[in-house]
């Protein structure tokens, strides 16, 4: 890489990381795992961005590495039997009057506990608001299975926002 | 769009809108970036390519009468579709290599040059274009290695028996296995009797290891003046050897070593295994842990310097492998995948993986084996693509012909 790349490269971070880094949230829930998550993708630009046939490219090749490398590393974890559970995660307890709030945590709760590439299906399509294409190509699937992906994981989050509606009806009588 | 879809992205917005961000990371990128790239060099010629000899089946003989058809190769998947191409310059390795998938078709593979790598072709050792004649059919050919300018090779007899034997004098030795030869050509090794011998080609000397009373060595690995061994009955323990000396070292740190790289860098290190599959860890020879530990292949070799690694499932398959990986030793990131064809319901196309090694950098030099076909194949990670590099063989119901083929470092 020359001079000028390592500079474009530096100007692609400077503006993109921030954005980068809240979907590498979305996808890790965790802020260390988040920013070694994208470090890593970046780092794997680096190696490649002297190649980059379309500056404005940049954005799509970066969020794919840091997609495939996450669900790759959430793959490592469960061939270690680090199996991600069924159990939810412990529910805020923040409310306001209206209630908006603790829907919004329990949503986020209940997307945790989608499988990698289901989760990512949804934070690309409903955060990133990407299209089927583009969410495919950052997946590196067809769009058939976007949308198979991204609809089973709606179907889970229903399901699991009815249960968890009627379990909470069901305590207060 | 419905209050369902509404809910969910204000979710998602507000939890991404608390996240907290660090100073700039473009410096911290760039020097994992270096770091990568480093481990991904290669350094020097590539020490694989002059001493490994292969073994092809027979039927590799009788191919003229079979399709040789010159159809691309099947379905290929770029998972880094749109990414940069992935043509190289030579300086910036890492960056050349596009992690690819491929599905091989022995019949629809395009056919590329001969292999770099000595190899056998029926009867024959072709090493550098030359060819050694054994003199012996390729059926009953075992390990073939050429060592000292000369082709050495076990013949088996009816009853499994194996008897060493080089197209340099007239010998018929009883081994239990072997033989193997170093990079270099100036060592040759077989076990006999529960002791490792080796030969130097070139003063004629000969020194012997105790190894126990075993049959098979699982990894032997000439590095230099000095041999790694892990005698078969124990597994666990890996054994370095200088040449000569009256007792080898046992290297501690090591679970189940499978693969030592030819630079005698690094040892794979199979760390857990049950029913379900195992995992490895690539380590220094003090036991220092190298990149991540991986629990989705089993690695089974190493290049010339360490840098990238070919390996299979693992958990391992019954008749041999149906699939291989290459990886990149320093973060474990797979360089290529190499599968059977893709549209194989009934499984009857299935692709064995039956040898492989490094020929040049990444590039894989392979053994495969399809119904009744056998051919050599190349897969190099820096194109994406795999080549069919001998004959297409015909073979006997319901596999290719059983197939004489070693792979020694």
């Amino acid at each position: 890489m020359n001079a000028t790349e390592e500079q474009h490269f530096v100007e692609f971070v400077a503006a993109r990381q921030h954005a980068l880094l809240r979907t590498a949230y979305l996808l890790t829930s965790d802020h260390h795992a988040a920013e070694d998550l994208v470090q890593t993708a970046l780092a794997k630009a680096y190696l490649s961005w002297h190649k980059l046939r379309e500056p404005a490219a940049a954005d799509g090749y970066v969020r794919r590495i840091m997609v495939n490398e996450n669900t790759s590393l959430w793959r490592r974890a469960w061939k270690r039997n680090e199996h991600a559970t069924d159990t939810l995660p412990e529910r805020p307890t923040t409310h306001d009057a209206s209630g908006d709030v603790e829907a919004r945590e329990e949503m986020w709760a209940l997307v945790q506990t989608l499988p990698p590439k289901q989760r990512a299906a949804v934070v690309l399509r409903y955060y990133e608001d990407l299209s089927e294409a583009d969410t495919a190509a950052a997946l590196g699937c067809s769009v058939g299975n976007v949308k198979s992906q991204t609809s089973r994981a709606i179907a889970t989050l229903r399901g699991r926002v009815s249960t968890g509606a009627a379990t909470a009806t069901g305590g207060a009588r | 769009m419905n209050n369902f879809d509404d809910d969910l992205r204000l979710a998602l917005r507000e939890r991404a809108s608390g996240v907290s961000f660090p100073a700039d990371l473009s410096g911290a990128a760039i020097r994992r970036a270096r770091s990568i790239r480093r481990r991904r060099r290669i350094g020097g010629a590539v020490a694989a390519v002059a001493l490994v000899a292969v073994g092809v089946p027979a039927g590799l003989q009788v191919s003229d009468s079979l399709s040789r058809g010159d159809q691309q190769i099947a379905p290929v998947e770029q998972d880094d579709r749109g990414a940069p191409d992935d043509g190289g310059d030579g300086d910036d390795r890492g960056g050349d290599i596009v992690s690819s998938t491929v599905n091989v078709d022995l019949a629809e593979l395009e056919e590329g040059d001969p292999p770099l790598v000595p190899h056998v072709d029926g009867s024959e050792l072709v090493v550098d274009g030359d060819r050694l004649d054994l003199g012996v059919p390729a059926q009953q050919l075992s390990y073939v290695v050429h060592a000292g300018g000369e082709a050495w090779y076990t013949v088996g007899d009816d009853m499994g028996n194996l008897s060493l034997q080089t197209t340099g004098a007239d010998l018929s030795l009883p081994v239990s296995q072997g033989p193997w030869a170093s990079p270099d050509g100036r060592y040759v090794a077989w076990l006999a009797g529960g002791e490792v011998t080796v030969l130097d080609t070139a003063s004629g000397d000969e020194a012997t290891l105790a190894v126990g009373d075993v049959a098979h060595l699982q990894v032997v690995t000439f590095v230099g003046d000095e041999l790694f061994v892990v005698p078969g009955d124990n597994r666990r323990t890996l054994l370095r050897w200088r040449i000569g000396d009256d007792d080898a070292t046992a290297l501690d740190g090591f679970v189940r070593p499978t693969a030592v790289s030819p630079d005698g860098s690094l040892v794979a290190d199979m760390v857990s295994i049950d029913d379900y599959g195992s995992c490895t860890q690539v380590k220094e020879l003090d036991g220092t842990p190298v990149g991540p530990r991986t629990c989705d292949f089993r690695i089974q070799g190493f290049s010339a310097d360490g840098t990238y690694a070919y390996g299979s499932s693992s958990y391992g398959d019954g008749y041999a492998d149906t699939f291989k990986v290459v990886l990149n030793v320093a973060d474990g990131e797979v360089l290529m995948r190499i599968n059977g064809p893709a549209d194989d319901p009934d499984g009857s196309r299935q692709v064995s993986f039956m040898q492989a090694t490094f020929e040049t950098e990444a590039a894989l030099v392979m053994l495969l084996e399809q119904g009744r076909n056998a051919a050599l194949v190349r897969c190099d990670p820096a194109t994406g693509e795999c080549t069919r590099v001998s004959e297409l063989a015909g073979g006997v119901e319901p596999y290719a012909a059983d197939a004489p083929f070693r792979l020694t470092a």
